[in-house]
């Protein structure tokens, strides 16, 4: 049987509570690693393909000292690109929960998240919907 | 777990690991640059996105696209083309689906 790590349940989640993480690098291995496995290049090089930052912030959110969300179903999300990070740049992100409604088994959250270069300029955003686990009785 | 602890997966719902939903759309968006002649897309600007079902390894994705919607921008040398995307199994089960904005260059005059 296995140990189980603490989560983060629904009832746990602070509307409006804001959670940076740390930074990470991207780099020209990152770039080469993620074409290479998905087919999906950036337009020129020296560009990072658009949908790479959005993965790795899903990582960087791992390694914030706060237990993770208990999910049950990722179930959206909406995603805007406001400009192309290059290869050298330097990211982390902000998120913010925004909603939080209790349902029968469970509840659904909203989170804000930005991703923000080594300038402080957002350089991509959007918001995710997660069905989150309550905490068992 | 969901992707990593095979073990703790057979408890599941889905009963052992699934790929993580963004990896299914990193996928299909590098199927998209095989699907169709290469736009001449200049940024990708945003989606709107919604997973469906569950990508188990060893699982075989296809992606169907349809171009939704071409809008002139104030600038001439490009437009706003809407695509809407599905993401199929090989049991035709529709996995993900979505709508994604390109900008996409103008021929010149």
């Amino acid at each position: 049987m296995s140990v189980t790590a603490p989560r983060f349940y629904f009832e746990d989640v602070v509307l409006h509570g804001v959670l940076e993480t740390p930074a990470m690098t991207v780099t020209e291995a990152h770039v080469a690693l993620y074409s290479g496995l998905t087919g999906d290049a950036a337009r020129e090089h020296g560009l990072v393909p658009d949908l790479l930052p959005l993965c790795l912030t899903t990582g960087l959110g791992w390694r914030v000292p706060q237990p993770p969300l208990a999910v049950l179903a990722f179930m959206g999300f909406e995603w805007v690109v406001d400009s192309p990070l290059r290869v050298g740049d330097t990211i982390h992100s902000r998120s913010k929960t925004t909603l939080k409604r209790s349902m029968k088994d469970g509840g659904v959250i909203i989170e804000e998240r930005q991703v923000i270069n080594q300038r402080g300029e957002i350089v991509q955003h959007g918001k995710f919907t997660f069905l989150v686990a309550k905490r068992p009785a | 777990m969901l992707q990593t602890d095979a073990e703790f997966m057979k408890q599941s719902i889905f009963g052992e690991r699934i790929a993580h939903g963004l990896l299914g759309l990193a996928i299909q968006a590098g199927l998209f640059t095989r699907a169709t002649q290469a736009f001449a897309t200049l940024a990708f600007v945003g989606l709107r996105w919604k997973f469906k079902g569950p990508i188990k390894i060893g699982d075989t994705i296809r992606l169907r696209a349809k171009v939704a919607d071409k809008k002139e921008t104030s600038k001439p040398d490009r437009g706003l083309i809407t695509v809407e995307r599905t993401v199929v199994n090989q049991r035709g089960e529709v996995v993900q689906e979505g709508e994604t904005d390109l900008m996409v260059e103008r021929r010149r005059a």
